[in-house]
């Protein structure tokens, strides 16, 4: 492996794995709620913090991540308050995260190149600091989804039997919209602000068309996350493309491929039942 | 509690929505061990009641008393049970039997405590007890209306509840599932669990219920046993509710809506 001799490469390998992995792992919980496009959201969020780094001179990463957790314990307030819908909520979001980067960045006089680089990923330029971050990230993100599965499970597939229950719902609704807030910043590197939904949703899509319960879709779409991730980012590297877009259609390939399959295997049981009914 | 003290206990209870008052000045006590069907027609209030027993609805007037204690300072979740009418939003990931029954158990494991060996028999026992053991590992979304409602009615008993609260609980199930249900019912009366039950008629569970309340007009129309009085008075109610509609929508023949059809 040619690749692996390159000391930027394998950073850049480990955190695609990294986020590969995590990725998946909140992304569970946000499809299970439906809410699939928060990590969108949040990834709009995330570029005013972004914005924010640069115009402090500081790292990036970290003015992310707090930004971002801010406006997810905002967004998350606002809809258990009821004060207004969940997809105003995430309206607002979308539109003063953008409007709050663009502003920040004029104002910062911050290089559009570099900018990209977080908009769309672009894994080989992880540092070593970096890649320390978001591997302590990405080990907080994995200690909360994991360990936290029964009862974020319970909060996300029935509320209403949550609070009955008297599981500390609010308290895990928070922490949920946070470590989604921190995931964001840690897959920001790799896939980029506008595409890392993608990255949460996509390995959960994919898994949930096959597997039958809620642990194996967790295990499987981590799997499968850490696959695309690595394999899109090798690509990327062979194509000179960036890393975000080579990871994202590989796994909108593999989740197309999977609902052909679905579709087929479905096709054939259905005419097996009318020739043997 | 003491055996003295009222599972569910209501006084003055009123609760509404925007300007309209579903339940007015409703005064009862259930006491430990009954079995209470709450019947009335719909729009009576009767699930409405059931959430602001548990918190889920506030309360414009009153107190609620659970398991003796005030609603407001009630923190014993574990021993009450909820079954509600439907699954909430349907989830968009699939999850086995078992991971639904056991999201019930939560309340009595407690947070980031590894599962002991009673939390896995309790889970068991709930499956057993509404005969859905075999569809441990099947996926919830596969299974019929009836063994869903089941799979709700496990998870609430894997919480080993001393008070039960079910809305609805046979509506539109099949009968194999209210057979089911029906002997789960006779296994918990037996082991001395208090029931309060929603239904709109008792069917196979009536020799099961040992009270009946009928909600009406925001009160209690009726409170007895499940007699023929009950029944004539459901039915009175019922057809009272139909009348209601038809003055509502005058396109619609009074025969028509006597009789749902």
């Amino acid at each position: 492996m040619e690749l692996l001799s390159y000391d930027f490469m394998v950073r850049a390998l480990l955190a695609a794995l990294l986020v590969g992995v995590t990725a998946p792992a909140v992304g569970v919980y946000l499809v299970q709620r439906r809410m699939s496009l928060l990590g969108d959201g949040m990834g709009h969020i995330a570029l005013t913090g972004v914005a924010m780094g640069f115009l402090l001179g500081t790292a990036p990463v970290l003015t992310a991540v707090i930004v971002t957790a801010i406006g997810a314990i905002a967004l998350e307030l606002i809809r258990s308050l009821g004060r207004t819908s969940g997809d105003v909520a995430l309206a607002i979001m979308f539109y003063g995260g953008i409007a709050g980067g663009v502003l920040l960045i004029g104002l910062s006089d911050g290089s559009s190149t570099n900018l990209s680089s977080y908009l769309f990923g672009s894994l080989l330029t992880t540092s070593s600091e970096d890649l320390v971050l978001i591997t302590g990230l990405a080990v907080g993100v994995l200690a909360v989804t994991l360990l936290l599965r029964p009862w974020l499970f319970a909060v996300c597939h029935d509320e209403e039997f949550a609070i009955v229950s008297g599981l500390p719902v609010r308290l895990l609704n928070l922490l949920l919209a946070v470590t989604a807030a921190v995931t964001v910043t840690v897959a920001m590197r790799a896939v980029g602000l506008l595409l890392v939904s993608a990255l949460m949703v996509i390995p959960v899509a994919t898994v949930q068309q096959l597997a039958g319960g809620f642990l194996t879709t967790v295990l499987a779409a981590i799997g499968l996350g850490a696959v695309v991730a690595l394999t899109g980012a090798v690509g990327s590297y062979y194509l000179d493309t960036a890393s975000g877009a080579a990871i994202v259609v590989l796994a909108i390939i593999v989740f197309m491929l999977v609902s052909a399959g679905t579709g087929l295997h479905r096709l054939l049981l259905r005419r097996r039942t009318h020739s043997t009914g | 509690m003491t055996l003295s003290e009222p599972a569910l206990e209501c006084q003055q209870v009123e609760v509404g929505f925007a300007r309209q008052s579903v339940l007015e000045d409703l005064t009862f006590r259930i006491h430990q061990g009954e079995v209470v069907a709450l019947l009335g027609a719909n729009g009576a209030g009767k699930s409405t009641l059931v959430k602001a027993a548990l918190g889920l609805v506030p309360l414009r007037r009153g107190q609620i008393h659970l398991l003796g204690t005030p609603l407001s300072r009630f923190r014993a979740s574990r021993r009450v049970g909820y079954v509600p009418q439907r699954l909430g939003a349907e989830s968009g990931v699939p999850a086995t039997v078992r991971e639904v029954v056991y999201s019930g158990r939560l309340a009595r494991r407690g947070m980031l405590r590894w599962p002991h060996k009673a939390d896995r028999n309790a889970v068991i026992t709930a499956m057993d007890t509404v005969d859905i053991g075999d569809l441990a590992r099947r996926s919830v979304g596969t299974l019929s209306g009836g063994q869903q409602q089941r799979v709700l009615i496990a998870r609430a008993l894997a919480g080993e509840p001393e008070l039960l609260l079910l809305d609805e609980p046979t509506a539109g199930i099949d009968a194999s599932s209210q057979r089911a249900f029906h002997e789960a019912l006779a296994t918990l009366k037996q082991r001395g669990v208090t029931i309060v039950l929603v239904a709109h008629e008792l069917g196979l569970l009536a020799p099961l219920i040992t009270r009946v309340l009928v909600l009406a007009g925001g009160g209690i129309a009726f409170d007895g046993p499940a007699t023929a009085a009950a029944a004539d008075q459901i039915a009175c109610n019922d057809i009272a509710h139909r009348l209601a509609h038809v003055a509502d929508h005058p396109h619609a023949t009074a025969t028509t809506n006597l009789w749902g059809s």
